[in-house]
């Protein structure tokens, strides 16, 4: 089979992709794979063990055909984190693992992909050491607020009453809640 | 000197499973855990000898300073001097991780006195801070362990990205880096046949539950974990909010399963209890899920207030003291399978006898 993208090499990379309930097929050569994996576009790839241990959905499955060599698989490690040396080799054979906090960086686009798939949001909502800027945390105050506004239309249009009280009850307190870090107002949008 | 410590620990009874907690009839325990790791600093897969070191004795000098877990005079546990039996023990009382006992270089454990709190340093992460407690109470363990991980944050610089959270070796604990649990004992679904549309159930929530001991069908003692997986775009206390709900229906089901099982068919759910009690209290030799399975049964019995003299956290206990690591240390020698099941056996005896 010849590679969907060149039209000439073999196809060594086949990836299957499950999105909406349609199955994607792309069959590439190592080398537009590769190219394709440097810009993000494969997704996940090294986390296709962890997508087994934590039964974290389907994913781009990419796997190497068998009569291709070991050497080939093996040549270009791709990118490479400046602060720990990991690579995407070492992603892989370490369960998804990261080297370093710089690692963020460095994958972010594969990581970006894996948690668009494995999480709700890019954006963290929790909580913050102590020693960061509390406008930060209004931030994400702000799109925890348009959540439950979102979940509590949700609740009122089936009718859960009961539920959509505790809702509205919730989105309150986070609207009081960005008042106190916001004292000046600014924030009569949000109810 | 530190198999002294464990010694002591074996000695003291474990919190989470001796103290009374809510709804203690059907869920034993309740944990969250908080990974962390510092800025500027490896993550544990890819430290050297030497950054391993560094980052243990930074935790432990922030636990100490900040008087977290009891510290300084918590436990400390250097895991590579630890006899393997020893390691055992701290993986049976829920303080440490499968992963974490087995790659025992540069890892330490810091343990509060009564094991309610406790830090594992360079496990995946550099800290995985635990709280457990007994019984079904996540907020009040969020808000200790909330506490906790101030305290720790006063004195260490967490690895923490304004998008992202608190970033993790693996990508899915980033963000809060939380994983909140409760361990529930749910006979009754799994004797009414309604345990596996539970389990699918729940899944499709993105919670994750599996079996304490043994997965499906070949799951032992009836205990199983459910704990969220979703760890960014969240906040903490919804996540513990949604899990609670869960939780909540859960123990409904559970304690409706078991009226049906009274109102059907009382005398196969007695013969059940007291064929459990039987084999546990006059058995002389006992497999490990054989003696689960009757604990499982007798749990049951004790909750129905069939049996005014066992004690239920006396039951819970021995749901962990019935395993190999605490056979023998309290047997203090080496034991055989055959050898471990006539000491569980024994044991189970005196328990009851009790």
């Amino acid at each position: 089979m010849l590679c969907d993208r060149c039209k000439k090499k073999e196809a060594t990379i086949h990836v299957k992709k499950v999105s909406n309930g349609k199955v994607e097929s792309l069959h590439l050569c190592a080398d537009c794979a590769r190219e394709k994996e440097e810009q993000g576009v494969l997704g996940a790839l090294g986390f296709n063990l962890a997508e087994v241990l934590f039964n974290i959905g389907e994913m781009a499955k990419p796997h190497a055909e068998e009569d291709s060599s070991p050497d080939e698989k093996k040549s270009d490690p791709g990118i490479t984190c400046p602060a720990c040396g990991w690579n995407m080799e070492k992603l892989q054979s370490s369960h998804g693992r990261l080297g370093c906090p710089e690692c963020y960086r460095t994958f972010s686009a594969i990581i970006g992909e894996a948690l668009n798939r494995i999480q709700r949001g890019e954006m963290h909502i929790g909580k913050r050491p102590d020693k960061t800027d509390p406008l930060l945390n209004a931030a994400a105050l702000r799109i925890e607020i348009t959540r439950t506004r979102k979940k509590l239309a949700e609740l009122v249009r089936r009718e859960e009453y009961e539920k959509a009280a505790v809702c509205r009850d919730k989105l309150n307190a986070l609207n009081d809640k960005l008042k106190s870090l916001e004292p000046r107002g600014e924030v009569s949008d949000e109810k | 000197m530190k198999s002294d410590a464990v010694k002591r620990l074996l000695a003291s009874p474990v919190s989470f499973l001796a103290d009374s907690g809510p709804d203690e009839d059907i869920a034993i325990s309740s944990r969250i855990r908080l990974a962390r790791n510092l800025r500027g600093y490896p993550f544990p897969c890819a430290a050297e000898p030497e950054q391993l070191t560094e980052v243990c004795d930074l935790v432990s000098a922030a636990a100490n300073a900040s008087g977290s877990l009891g510290c300084p005079d918590c436990f400390s546990f250097d895991m590579a001097e630890l006899p393997v039996v020893d390691r055992e023990i701290l993986l049976e009382r829920r303080l440490a991780s499968r992963d974490f006992i087995d790659h025992p270089e540069g890892s330490r454990l810091l343990v509060r006195s009564d094991e309610s709190c406790s830090i594992m340093i360079n496990e995946e992460d550099q800290l995985r801070i635990q709280v457990l407690a007994p019984g079904f109470q996540l907020d009040k363990v969020w808000k200790t362990i909330n506490a906790l991980d101030d305290e720790l944050a006063a004195h260490l610089d967490y690895a923490f990205d304004d998008q992202l959270g608190y970033l993790t070796c693996c990508p899915t604990n980033v963000g809060t880096g939380m994983r909140a649990s409760v361990m529930l004992h749910l006979p009754g679904l799994v004797m009414t046949g309604k345990i596996t549309a539970t389990i699918h159930g729940i899944n499709k929530l993105n919670l994750a539950v599996r079996g304490i001991f043994g997965e499906g069908s070949d799951n032992q003692g009836n205990l199983f974990q459910v704990s969220n997986q979703v760890t960014l775009g969240e906040t903490e206390s919804g996540i513990v909010e949604n899990l609670s709900q869960v939780i909540r229906q859960l123990i409904t089901h559970e304690k409706a399963a078991r009226v049906q099982l009274l109102e059907r068919d009382q005398a196969s759910l007695l013969d059940h209890v007291g064929r459990s009690y039987g084999i546990l209290r006059h058995s002389y030799k006992l497999s490990s899920k054989e003696a689960l399975n009757c604990l499982s049964g007798l749990r049951v019995g004790v909750d129905m207030g069939l049996f005014n003299n066992v004690d239920i956290h006396r039951v819970n206990e021995m749901f962990l003291t019935i395993h190999p690591a605490h056979l023998q240390k309290n047997a203090g020698r080496t034991l055989s399978s055959a050898e471990r099941d006539v000491v569980r056996a024994a044991y189970c005896r005196s328990q009851l006898a009790k």
